[in-house]
């Protein structure tokens, strides 16, 4: 009744005419919807562009390179900064942001690679080889995020649907390592089947990254058993693509008498179109078309020594583009690393250390040793009041100056300018990773440690801070030709080489008891370390080729690359013993443990059955 | 009915009056007989008018014998007494007691506050005025019970949060809904002396009618109009002075070198040997400071960042009119210079109305404002005072900010964004809004009003950052002058079509019946520019291709809602008073989009009663109310019931040119999402003691918000939008149950001649409960950490570490079992159970798992509690505020870390020889992943403050009558002046903004001028 009354009253206003307006449908022109982006070409290519982004987010970050590189025998922390990583101790917990970070990577490559993969058949306007094309990528990089997650994290959940096909799943369940490792390997065949053997860009993955990928992935799943079936899986891959190498497009720096191969491998003037990379981050640098913008390459300014406090007095400076900013100084090299795996004499063929680490750092102001400087760093007296060239640009223009004091623009640009000094003359600090004669050091004008000045008896570093903190920096990811500002490198990243498949074929080898296949590719990898006319030196015999050296080789190939966990975890050298041996620093390493990752807490927050789930022990 | 016999009579005798007119003189007196000058004298319904003079006395003219006189004063009872024939009509004059006959808004209508049946506070220009403020919701503080206000920041120009008992939605917005006029609108931009009257509307039974966006209240503003027959011109004005900003400084001096100290001390086991050795430790080189410290060069980083900021406000408006016609202007102006630098808000305010009557049955009108905003907004870097050496020398010899305060030290000048040219970013908002309206009044009893509610805002961001600011300087960001444009551009119309109908069905039983159709239409279109690289500084953000990378961007949004309502209201002798109404709402955003929102209120005068007749001589009022009824909720952002594909934020190339990224949305399309709805039971008893010198009014309430909307965090492993954030699902997921009472007395203390006390307490408290969470497929848990969300706990809940003291030196071995030392922080742990069901006893190293409730962000009461007082010409008021039981999760506690080089100088850190429960022992070589220092965050909030304390004098009236001026009164106002705080942790922190850690509030001093012609 009383409805009926207001239904007359309502009748009555709405002949004014407010009918016409009342359809509540949405409109919205910043979106598209699901089925007119993904059954086109457009719309599908950028998901499959999509699923290349999450790696920008673990190369060049200190979210991929504490749990790839660090919690091993190669370095230990400066501060307190990713120590968990690095020490397991009770900082690596389910709250470590950056783990939050490697696992969303991880997942978000993963799904976006499943919605390629729901949407190919869907897609329209391809013929049925540009499709596989399309989706071998899709099945490419959804193996990449699987082999880290695996590899980090252990069993977890595996996933081969779209969150658009299969909607949020609230409590999921683990699946087991041999599982992944199943996917791994199917997602791998129709890859090295279906992708390019030559893409149009760079970045985008090729045939070679497929093989290499599968390679690694191969001799990883030896740890899980079946160590001849898997091994002859990775030295098929690795030998398809060494033999076939030159079809595949890549090769391996060759040195000449000027120049090592490895050096090249690292010259600015190769990164951008690096023969060895298998599987490339590419970096625009000149219009920062990348995720984060400007904000890449900080990987070196996580390595450098301190060159703002104790180098200052020398003539240092905090900021400089060749080595980049030391504010955010993380890592520092082992003793072990220094001196045991890299050959500590002065003259060695290898040219290996001197190419990944800087050794000598320059001035940028002119500075005069006091007798202060002189005291506290041994030195003889007569070098007080010895001058320590400036190396900085001297430009007259003001502009130039201004872009001096504030990017901090190092040495290699004094040639464009003038003023340029002898270098020798600018030396103020060096850090050599072979021990120099005591008298020979207090006569030398700059400050020098070598491993005598910097580690105790143990092997760890000393305590005194004017000391500990000048050792070698890792300069891998640093060259002056894209060099943006003193934070930023815009070189591109190697995700993968050929020479690291090379060592992983020779250890297939060596587990396949194929010695003198396994020393042919080592020796191929350590001929090209050494100039041209030293390239015989580096040559070993097929006895002393084994798992141990192969893994040291290894570290003097790739430290640095992001490998390195997975090697020691591979090789089951992530025990107590190993790295107590060669990183004295790690003490509460636990291998009940420690082998996976802690789940983050974000997650487990996020589902209904966490305490089922559980952490991974942490 | 005697009244309204009163009102209609005069229409009826309008025709005699021509036939005879008289002269009518008499003397106006108060309840004291002394007669009172000012009073308005006029006949009803006309312009015809006088006003007493200093004696009391007044004379009139031309009076019909059957005339009504009314009588009006400023505080006085308003009285209406027929002539008949009478020469002489000598008249006694009430104090006008919170009237009963007062007029009250209420969602589209007004009744008078004795037939009102919900749960609505009202609050006068008066009230609003006395303590000047620049956002009105500010004068509204601890004034309404249940309306929780309070300011986050001391930005200028920034908007109190307001909150209406308690949190019912969790991603939904809980603002209330702003009704200006009857128009939604926005409250930030009117100017406060515009303003009559602020209704708020606070159970269903009153907000239901408003359907949707009802169920956080509605707070109804009403606008000053003109009145017939005369003209009035106001003009306001204030200025004030902020300063002694709440925040503490960081250690310098002695003390600095002290706190360095002990952390070497605590990390080596023994003193640095030297004072190089020391900063060495702290990778500060020791040539570059050494200097400053023996020269005593110590910078006080908060103090040199911190100044004295302004704030003033003018306003002036003339409203009039005749019979037919009647029209109101004002002017407005707000400035307000914030405790920083460049933080600058200016407003311009301009309302307008005029309305016209064409017929008996036909008016029309419109309703206008214009409103202009221009703010200068800038970074807070204060806080960076805790990780910034106390020293350097902060301007040059020249006295220009020197960027490098310690020669050759990254340390960074915390100004330097106040150089010239360093930076800039400035919005200008105009905002227009244009109501045209139409009345008919077709037939007796029923009118019909047709409202076209139409809105246009307007906003231009510019920001510029040369390679110089600060976090430049500091290395974040290239270093690059970098600036962008962005422009937006909103504008909806809400079309309103309002009927009345009012008729009685017998002697005594009134109905009234309203019925609504609603249609709102809004959309937001929005430019963004950027570009980088530019040569020169003087560019700003107007000269965008002058730099080298640009970018660009743009969005819309669009939003509509349909509504239909009826209300009935029924009255039998005043006495029994019942409502009843329904709304049906349709939104765009939801999928499932309509819904029905009924309500029903009753109330029973029982003071009316014959059986009360014995209490009349001290109960002036007894009232109970009850109502019940059901509101909606779906302020969420469109676009949420399905999966759209959308550009990527991030850019990528793979080889050389630009590589197209097309992903889905991070809002994961839900195609059952649906309202939200909250059931609301509100009983209420208003009281009036001893001829209503004793107004009592008492809430009690309950609400229950069911399919709450929230925008849940999907996990992970099902798919996740990028590294650093989740996919999220907009869904109605949980059941949230708010149950409270208000209580709100007013009392006159002292009433005479001379002195006037008057009292206003408010209390509220409201319990607040998560009562289930719903993740879909069935999926029911008891608490979901990622949606801070826990059973039979409030919304806001803290979870966290618990924070028992610092390890002291004889429990040394204790500590240990905890993996600890002395000096660190200890918290209560959560015992652990191992596989077989053994317990630890909650002995163990802590972790995650000892995370637990530690409280709430929302109070568990607050109170207002206001004094005026008036002597003579002047007045006084002190008005206190309190809010008890609640946490803060406070930024400024957080700032302790290991080896970190400076530290709020109101931490009490321990040391062997202090052995304090505040803060643990700095060590330079301590764990920053110790998950016991976050325990510091936490901290009692509870507080009380004097908000505000004015004076004022008002001018005599029979001075102000001489030189023609109807009010004129001048006052000051401290705000903010004391504040007690529970904790004593919170020594230099102002507990109502929460311990944020950038724009601290403030103390205001303010002189201010009210004057009427």
């Amino acid at each position: 009744m009383k409805k009926s009354l207001f239904n007359i009253g309502l009748a009555a206003l709405l002949t004014a005419g407010l009918l016409s307006s009342c359809e509540l449908d949405e409109t919205n022109y910043s979106t598209v919807s699901l089925d007119l982006a993904y059954k086109n070409r457009e719309g599908f290519e950028g998901l499959v562009n999509a699923c290349y982004i999450d790696n920008y987010f673990l190369y060049g970050k200190m979210d991929g390179i504490a749990p790839m590189e660090m919690g091993t025998d190669l370095w230990v922390n400066t501060g307190n900064n990713q120590a968990g990583y690095v020490l397991y101790n009770d900082d690596l917990n389910t709250t470590t942001g950056t783990l939050n970070v490697l696992w969303q990577s991880l997942y978000s490559t993963i799904n976006n690679c499943n919605t390629v993969l729901y949407y190919a058949d869907e897609v329209e306007g391809y013929t049925q080889d540009e499709l596989n094309a399309k989706k071998a990528e899709a099945h490419f990089l959804r193996a990449w995020a699987n082999f880290h997650l695996v590899e980090q994290f252990g069993d977890v959940v595996l996933n081969t649907q779209s969150m658009i096909e299969a909607g949020p799943l609230v409590n999921p369940t683990r699946n087991s390592e041999e599982e992944f490792y199943e996917l791994i390997f199917s997602d791998l065949e129709f890859a090295t089947t279906h992708l390019p053997i030559n893409q149009v860009d760079l970045g985008r993955a090729a045939r070679k990254a497929a093989y290499g990928l599968l390679a690694k992935a191969a001799l990883q799943r030896t740890r899980l058993g079946e160590e001849s079936v898997y091994a002859q899986m990775a030295l098929d891959a690795a030998e398809e693509l060494i033999e076939n190498r030159e079809a595949y497009r890549t090769d391996l720096y060759q040195s000449d008498n000027a120049q090592s191969g490895f050096a090249k491998v690292w010259a600015g003037e190769n990164n951008k179109d690096n023969e060895e990379a298998l599987f490339v981050q590419v970096i625009d640098h000149a219009g920062a078309l990348n995720p984060e913008g400007w904000n890449r390459g900080r990987t070196r300014q996580y390595f450098q020594a301190d060159t703002r406090t104790v180098g200052e007095p020398w003539g240092t400076v905090e900021r400089s583009r060749i080595m980049g900013r030391a504010n955010s100084r993380y890592y520092k090299p082992t003793k072990h690393l220094l001196t045991e795996i890299f050959e500590p004499r002065e003259d060695t063929p290898d040219t290996r250390f001197e190419s990944s680490f800087f050794i000598r750092y320059y001035a940028t102001e002119e500075k005069v040793i006091t007798e202060d400087m002189a005291n506290q760093f041994d030195k003889d007296p007569s070098l007080i009041g010895h001058t320590i060239l400036s190396t900085a640009l001297k430009g007259s223009d003001e502009r130039v100056k201004a872009a001096n004091y504030y990017a901090g623009i190092g040495w290699a640009d004094n040639a464009k300018y003038e003023g340029f000094v002898n270098l020798d003359e600018g030396l103020s600090m060096f850090t050599p990773n072979w021990n120099i004669d005591p008298a020979e050091k207090r006569m030398m004008p700059f400050l020098v440690n070598d491993p005598s000045d910097i580690f105790d008896a143990q092997g760890n570093y000393i305590q005194d801070a004017s000391r500990r903190e000048v050792y070698p920096s890792l300069s891998k990811f640093s060259n002056i030709t894209y060099a943006y500002t003193e934070q930023y490198h815009m070189g591109n990243i190697a995700y993968m080489r050929l020479a690291d498949i090379y060592l992983v074929a020779a250890e297939a080898a060596v587990l396949l008891n194929q010695q003198t296949k396994a020393a042919d590719y080592v020796n191929a990898v350590r001929k090209r370390a050494a100039l041209k006319d030293r390239e015989d030196e580096m040559v070993v015999a097929a006895a002393e080729v084994d798992i141990d050296f192969i893994l040291d080789e290894r570290a003097r190939e790739l430290v640095g690359e992001q490998w390195r966990w997975y090697d020691l975890k591979r090789t089951g050298k992530l025990n107590s013993a190993y790295l107590s041996a060669t990183n004295p620093a790690i003490t509460s390493f636990n291998s009940e443990l420690h082998l996976k990752r802690p789940i983050p807490i974000n997650f487990l927050n996020a589902i209904s059955n966490a305490n089922e789930f559980g952490t991974n022990g942490y | 009915m005697k009244k309204l016999f009163l009102t209609i009579m005069p229409l009826f005798l309008l025709p005699l009056a021509l036939m005879a007119q008289i002269r009518v003189e008499g003397t106006v007196v108060d309840s004291h007989d002394y007669p009172i000058p000012g009073v308005n004298v006029y006949i009803k319904n006309t312009t015809t008018g006088t006003i007493t003079d200093i004696n009391g006395v007044y004379t009139l003219t031309g009076v019909a014998p059957d005339a009504v006189l009314v009588f009006s004063s400023v505080g006085m009872k308003t009285q209406e007494i027929t002539v008949n024939s009478r020469s002489q009509l000598n008249v006694i004059m009430e104090d006008e007691i919170a009237g009963l006959e007062e007029v009250v808004v209420i969602g589209y209508g007004t009744v008078k506050r004795r037939d009102l049946t919900g749960a609505v506070a009202s609050v006068k220009n008066e009230d609003l005025t006395m303590a000047p403020v620049s956002n009105a919701m500010e004068a509204l503080q601890g004034r309404v019970a249940g309306l929780d206000i309070t300011r986050a920041s001391g930005r200028a120009g920034s908007e109190p949060e307001v909150l209406l008992r308690g949190n019912r939605s969790l991603n939904a917005s809980n603002a209330p809904l702003y009704i200006i006029d009857g128009i939604p609108g926005s409250i930030a931009t009117i100017n406060p002396n515009d303003i009559e009257s602020i209704e708020v509307l606070k159970d269903a039974s009153s907000t239901a009618i408003y359907g949707s966006a009802g169920a956080n209240g509605v707070i109804i503003v009403t606008t000053k109009q003109a009145e017939k027959g005369t003209v009035q011109v106001d003009i306001n004005s204030y200025y004030g002075v902020n300063g002694f900003a709440s925040y503490p400084s960081a250690l310098q001096g002695q003390a600095w070198l002290d706190y360095l100290g002990e952390g070497y001390t605590a990390a080596y086991g023994e003193p640095a040997a030297n004072r190089n050795d020391l900063l060495t430790a702290y990778s500060l080189t020791p040539t570059q400071l050494n200097r400053y410290i023996e020269n005593g060069q110590w910078v006080d980083w908060v103090d040199e960042t911190l100044r004295t900021g302004t704030q003033q406000n003018h306003s002036v408006s003339i409203r009039g009119g005749n019979e037919t016609t009647r029209a109101h202007f004002s002017l407005g102006y707000t400035e307000e210079k914030g405790i920083y630098k460049d933080d600058k808000t200016e407003i311009a305010t301009m309302r307008s109305g005029v309305e016209h009557e064409f017929r008996d049955w036909l008016s029309a009108g419109i309703q206008t404002s214009l409103a202009w905003r221009d703010r200068n907004v800038r970074g807070s870097r204060i806080n960076s005072a805790f990780s910034t050496v106390p020293l350097g020398e902060v301007y040059d010899a020249e006295g220009n900010i020197n960027i490098e305060p310690i020669e050759g030290h990254s340390t960074v000048n915390l100004l330097a964004d106040e150089v010239p040219g360093a930076y800039k970013n400035n919005a200008k908002q105009i905002r227009v809004t244009a109501n045209p309206y139409i009345d008919i009044k077709p037939i007796k009893n029923l009118s019909i009003r047709s409202v076209l509610g139409t809105t246009l805002t307007t906003q231009r961001n510019g920001e510029y950052n040369s390679d110089r600011t600060y976090m430049k300087l500091i290395g974040s960001g290239g270093q690059v002058k970098t600036a962008s444009y962005a422009n937006s551009l909103s504008y909806s119309y809400t079309w309103e079509n309002i009927a009345h109908y009012n008729f009685d069905l017998a002697e005594g039983h009134n109905f009234q019946l309203t019925g609504i159709t609603s249609w709102t239409n809004s959309q937001n279109e929005n430019g963004y520019a950027y570009n980088e690289g530019f040569d020169y500084d003087e560019f700003l953000f107007y000269n965008l291709n002058a730099g080298n990378n640009p970018s660009v961007g743009s969005g819309y949004s669009h939003t509509k809602k349909m509504s239909y309502a009826g209300r009935i209201n029924y009255n039998y002798r005043g006495k029994y008073l019942l409502t009843i109404s329904n709304r049906w709402d349709g939104a765009s955003q939801l999928a499932d989009k309509w819904h029905a929102f009924p309500a029903a209120a009753l109330a029973w005068r029982i003071s009316d009663e014959d059986f009360m007749a014995g209490t009349n001589s001290w109960m002036t009022n007894m009232k109970l109310r009850v109502g019940y009824g059901v509101t909606g909720n779906a302020n969420i952002n469109p676009y949420v019931t399905s999966t759209e594909v959308q550009s990527s934020d991030y850019n990528l190339t793979l080889g050389s040119a630009q590589s197209q990224v097309y992903i889905p949305t991070q809002a994961v399309g839900n195609p059952f999402v649906g309202w939200e709805k909250s059931y609301n039971t509100n009983i209420g008893l208003d009281l009036g003691l001893y001829n209503n010198r004793i107004e009592v009014v008492f809430e009690w309430y309950n609400t229950d918000t069911k399919d709450v909307l929230f925008n849940r965090p999907l996990p992970s492993t099902s798919g996740v939008y990028g590294p650093k954030s989740t996919y999220n699902m907009m869904s109605n997921i949980a059941e949230i149950n708010n149950q409270g009472i208000e209580l709100g007395i007013n009392t006159r203390n002292i009433i005479n001649r001379q002195f006037n006390w008057e009292s206003m307490l408010t209390f509220a408290r409201n319990r607040e409960e998560v009562k289930s969470i719903d993740l879909g497929s069935n999926i029911e848990v008891d608490d979901l950490i990622a949606l801070n969300l826990f059973m039979g706990h409030p919304v806001n809940t803290i979870y966290g570490y618990k924070k028992l003291g610092i390890w002291q030196a004889n429990e040394a071995d204790e500590a240990a079992r905890y993996g600890r030392e002395p000096g660190d922080v200890k918290i209560a742990t959560v015992e652990q159970f191992d596989e077989e069901g053994n317990g630890d006893g909650g002995v163990h190293e802590y972790s995650a798992n000892d995370r637990q409730i530690l409280g709430s962000l929302s109070p568990d009461w607050t109170l207002g509690f206001q004094n005026s007082f008036y002597y003579k010409n002047f007045d006084l008021n002190i008005f206190a505020t309190m809010r008890w039981g609640q946490m803060l999760d406070a930024d400024l506690m957080g700032y302790f870390t290991y080896g970190r080089v400076n530290l709020p100088s109101n931490y009490d850190y321990w040391t062997p020889e202090n052995p304090t429960n505040d803060f643990p022992r700095p060590n330079i070589l301590g764990n920053n992943n110790d998950v016991a220092l976050r325990s510091l965050r936490y901290v009692d909030g509870s507080y009380m403050k004097i908000r505000n304390i004015t004076l004022g004098y008002t001018l005599p009236d029979r001075i102000g009558e001489s030189i023609g001026v109807r009010k004129l009164r001048v006052y000051s106002t401290v705000n903010n002046p004391f504040i007690f705080t529970k904790s004593d942790l919170l020594k230099d922190i102002d507990p109502e903004a929460g311990g944020g850690d950038t724009f601290p509030l403030f103390k205001q001093v303010i002189f201010g001028l009210n004057l009427s012609f």
